[in-house]
C-alpha cells in the first residue's frame, strides 16, 4: 500500500465540497473540509495537510488572502478552486504561490488528477502504483508485471491506471466508465472488452490479478479472491 | 422620406451669376456710352454749323469779299459753298447722295450734315461738315470700349473666383471636420465666432447636431457596458451553483457499489438544492428581464396590510428565531383623505407580495437570531408607504442606492448567509417603479438596522415621483 496524502478542502458551497471531499476520498486521499478562512486556520495545525484545494470566493477573507496564510504556516501544495476564470485572477493566482489553478464547473476527475500531479511534484506521492508483482507508472505510461513489460493501448493503460489507483476496492462499470471514458459515452460492453483484454494481457505472466465480484463490478487485487 | 438635398456646386452657381450680372452691367454701360457719344457729336456738329452761318451773316454785313468770307469760314473737315443772288457759286463742296436743296435747314446724312441758310444779302451759304472723322471717333470708341470691357470682365471673374474661395471656406472646414469626426475623432467642434450669420448658424447647428450624436453615442455605449457588465456578472453567478451540480453530480455517478447510501443521499440533496438555486437565478435573470422590457400590471386596490401579514408569516417558518410584526400607522402629518381606506394602494397584488416577500427575505438574511423585523404601512397623501426595519447591522450611506443594482453583494467575497444571487432588490425596485412608486433605503437614524421604504400610488393619477418620506 502507498502512501496517500493528507488534503484539506476549503469551499463554501456545500455541493462543491462534498463532491470533491468524496473524489479525493475514493482517489485514496485522507480529506477534511472546511468552509471558510478560520475553519482553515483550525485545521492547518491539528489536520497538518499535505495540500489544500482552496475556492477564491469565500465568506470573510478570500482564497487570495488565505494562500498567504497556508503558505506562512505550513509547506502545504495549494490548487486553487475559483469561478473567477479572468487571466488577471489567474495570474495573480499562480503569482501568489498557488501551485495550479481549476476553474468552476470543473470536471472532478481532473481535479483529483491536478491534486495528484502536484503531490507527484512536491514528492509527496510517487507515480508508480504496485499491486503483487505488477508495477504501473502513469507518468511515464509503463506497466510491467514480474519484470516483463506489458503491451497495452492507451485506453487499457488508462484502465489499469485506474483500477490500479482504486486497488483493492470494488469499483462499477459505471465508475470505470466516466472516470476512464468521461461522460459522453454509455457503452457497458466497452468496458467488458476492455477488461478482458487487460486481463488476458497480465495473466500471459502470472495468475489472476483482475476479479470479477459478481453483481458489483471488478477489483485489482493480489493474493486469493 | 426626406427628398435629397440639391448641391449643385454653390462655388459654380455664385461665379456663374456673378459673371451674368457683370456681363450684362458693362453691355450696358457699352450701349449706352456710344449712344450718348453720337448724341453728343451731333450737337457739337448742330452747334458749330450754326455758329459759322451767323460769322457769316456778320461777314456779310461787314461787306467781305466772298472768296474771303469762305476762306473765313472753312475748317479742317468743314466745305462752304456760296451762291451770290446773281448765280456765280465761289467755293467746292461734296454734296452726299440723296441731298435735296431746300433753302434752309440741316440736313443729316451718314457721310456729312449739310447746313443751308439764306444770308441777309440774298446770297445763299451751303455748309457741309464731313461725318467720316466722326465716324471714325465712334469707331474708336468702340473699340476701346469693348478692350476695357473685356479686361474688366476677366479681372471681375479671377476676383470672383478668389473671393468666393476666401468666402466658402468655413465649408471646407465643416467638411474636413465631420470627416475627422466619421473617422472616430470624437470630441471635436467648429465653436463658430459668432452666430448670426450664414455660416455661423450652420456650423453652431452642426456643433449641436454633434453634441447630440455624442451624447447618444456615450448613452449606447454606457448601456451596452452595463448590459456586458449584467450577462458577464449572471455568467459567473450562475457558475457556481452549475459547478456545485456538476460536482455533486459527479460525485454521485463515481461512489461505488460499495459506497454509503447516507453518503449517496446526501449528494442527492445537494444536487438538488443547487439545481434550485440556478433555476431561482435564472427565473429571477428573467423576472428583471421582463421588468426592463415593461411589465404587465393589473391594478387593483390592495390591501397592504394583508399582504405583508401573508408575507411576515412565511418568513416566521423560515426563521422562528426572528419576531416579525406587521402594523398600520396612521398618516405623519394627521391629514387624511377620510374616504381614503389608509392601507390600499393602487397596485397588482402579485407583484406587491414579490416586493414585500423580498423585502422581508433580505432582512430575515441579514437579522441575526434574536432580531426584529417591523413593516409599518402608513399613507403619505397620494401614496401609501410600507416601511420595512430590521435590527442587521444596517447598510453603510455610500451603499444605499449600490444595493439595488443587480448582482451586487456588499462583500466583495459572497456572505455566507446571503442565499440570494443580490437580484432581489434590484427586481423589487423595479416592480415598485413600473407602478409608478419607488423603494428606498434610507437612513435609519440612531435606531440603526436597515430601513427600507416601499412607495406605492392610492389613485392612478398619482405624481410619478413620490415626495421623500419623514421618518419615525
Amino acid at each position: 500500500m502507498i502512501s496517500q496524502a493528507r488534503v484539506l478542502v476549503v469551499e463554501d458551497s456545500d455541493a462543491i465540497r462534498a463532491a470533491v471531499l468524496a473524489a479525493l476520498r475514493d482517489a485514496g486521499h485522507t480529506v477534511e473540509g472546511a468552509g471558510d478562512g478560520s475553519g482553515m486556520e483550525r485545521h492547518l495545525d491539528t489536520f497538518r495537510p499535505d495540500l489544500v484545494v482552496l475556492d477564491v470566493m469565500l465568506p470573510g477573507r478570500d482564497g487570495f488572502a488565505l494562500l498567504d496564510v497556508v503558505r506562512r504556516h505550513s509547506d502545504a501544495g495549494v490548487v486553487m478552486l475559483t469561478a473567477r476564470d479572468g487571466v488577471a485572477d489567474r495570474l495573480r493566482g499562480l503569482t501568489a504561490g498557488a501551485d495550479d489553478y481549476v476553474v468552476k464547473p470543473f470536471v472532478l476527475a481532473e481535479l483529483v488528477a491536478r491534486v495528484a500531479a502536484v503531490l507527484r511534484r512536491m514528492g509527496r506521492a510517487p507515480s508508480t502504483v504496485e499491486v503483487g508483482d505488477l508495477v504501473i507508472d502513469a507518468e511515464s505510461g509503463v506497466a510491467v508485471r514480474a519484470g516483463a513489460p506489458l503491451e497495452l493501448t492507451a485506453t487499457e493503460l488508462r484502465l489499469l491506471s485506474y483500477l490500479a489507483a482504486q486497488r483493492g476496492r470494488v469499483v462499477s462499470k459505471t465508475q470505470i466508465l466516466t472516470a476512464v471514458w468521461g461522460y459522453d459515452a454509455y457503452d457497458p460492453n466497452l468496458v467488458e472488452v476492455h477488461v478482458s483484454a487487460v486481463r488476458r494481457k497480465l495473466e500471459i505472466h502470472g495468475p489472476r490479478l483482475l476479479h470479477t465480484v459478481r453483481g458489483l463490478g471488478y477489483v485489482l487485487r493480489a493474493g486469493p479472491t | 422620406m426626406t427628398p435629397a438635398l440639391r448641391t449643385g456646386s454653390l462655388r459654380r452657381r455664385v461665379i456663374v451669376a456673378g459673371v451674368l450680372v457683370i456681363v450684362a452691367v458693362l453691355l450696358l454701360l457699352g450701349v449706352a456710352t456710344d449712344v450718348l457719344f453720337a448724341a453728343q457729336s451731333r450737337r457739337d456738329t448742330d452747334t458749330m454749323l450754326r455758329q459759322r452761318a451767323q460769322l457769316a451773316e456778320q461777314f456779310v454785313r461787314q461787306q467781305i469779299r466772298p472768296r474771303e468770307l469762305l476762306r473765313r469760314l472753312e475748317a479742317a473737315g468743314v466745305n462752304a459753298r456760296l451762291t451770290l443772288p446773281d448765280g456765280r457759286q465761289f467755293g467746292d463742296v461734296v454734296l452726299p447722295p440723296g441731298f435735296e436743296p431746300q433753302g434752309r435747314g440741316v440736313q443729316r446724312f451718314d457721310q456729312a450734315t449739310v447746313l443751308e441758310r439764306p444770308l441777309p444779302d440774298g446770297s445763299r451759304l451751303l455748309l457741309v461738315v464731313d461725318g467720316s472723322e466722326r465716324n471714325a471717333a465712334q469707331q474708336r470708341l468702340r473699340r476701346l470700349l469693348l478692350l476695357v470691357g473685356l479686361i474688366a470682365l476677366a479681372v471681375a471673374i479671377l476676383a470672383l473666383v478668389v473671393v468666393v474661395r476666401v468666402a466658402l471656406s468655413p465649408l471646407d472646414a465643416m467638411t474636413a471636420m465631420a470627416k475627422a469626426i466619421a473617422r472616430g475623432d470624437r470630441g471635436r467642434r467648429l465653436s463658430p465666432t459668432r452666430t448670426d450669420t450664414e455660416l455661423g448658424r450652420a456650423a453652431g447647428a452642426f456643433d449641436e447636431m454633434v453634441d447630440a450624436l455624442e451624447g447618444a453615442e456615450h448613452a449606447a455605449r454606457t448601456s451596452e457596458g452595463l448590459t456586458r457588465q449584467f450577462v458577464a456578472d449572471a455568467a459567473h453567478e450562475l457558475r457556481t451553483p452549475i459547478a456545485g451540480v456538476q460536482a455533486a453530480a459527479e460525485a454521485v455517478l463515481q461512489a461505488g457499489p460499495t459506497g454509503s447510501p447516507d453518503e449517496r443521499d446526501r449528494m442527492h440533496l445537494l444536487l438538488v438544492r443547487e439545481a434550485r438555486r440556478a433555476g431561482r437565478l435564472v427565473e429571477d435573470l428573467l423576472v428583471l428581464a421582463r421588468i426592463e422590457a415593461g411589465l404587465d400590471l393589473h391594478r387593483v386596490p390592495t390591501d397592504l396590510v394583508t399582504l405583508a401579514r401573508a408575507e411576515a408569516e412565511r418568513t416566521r417558518l423560515l426563521a422562528p428565531g426572528l419576531t416579525v410584526t406587521v402594523g398600520a400607522a396612521p398618516a405623519p402629518t394627521g391629514e387624511r383623505d377620510p374616504g381614503q381606506d389608509a392601507a390600499t394602494a393602487l397596485a397588482d397584488p402579485e407583484r406587491v407580495a414579490q416586493i414585500l416577500g423580498n423585502l422581508l427575505d433580505n432582512a430575515r438574511r441579514h437579522t441575526p437570531a434574536g432580531g426584529t423585523i417591523t413593516a409599518t404601512v402608513r399613507p403619505a397623501g397620494p401614496w401609501v408607504e410600507v416601511i420595512v426595519a430590521d435590527t442587521g447591522r444596517g447598510v453603510a450611506a455610500p451603499d444605499r442606492e449600490r444595493i439595488f443594482d443587480r448582482l451586487v453583494r456588499l462583500d466583495a467575497a459572497r456572505s455566507a448567509d446571503s442565499g440570494g444571487a443580490g437580484l432581489g432588490l434590484a427586481i423589487a425596485r423595479g416592480i415598485a417603479r413600473a407602478h409608478g412608486g419607488d423603494l428606498r433605503c434610507v437612513d435609519p437614524g440612531p435606531v440603526g438596522g436597515a430601513l427600507f421604504v416601499l412607495t406605492l400610488p392610492t389613485t392612478p393619477n398619482a405624481p410619478t415621483v413620490p415626495v421623500l418620506p419623514r421618518h419615525p
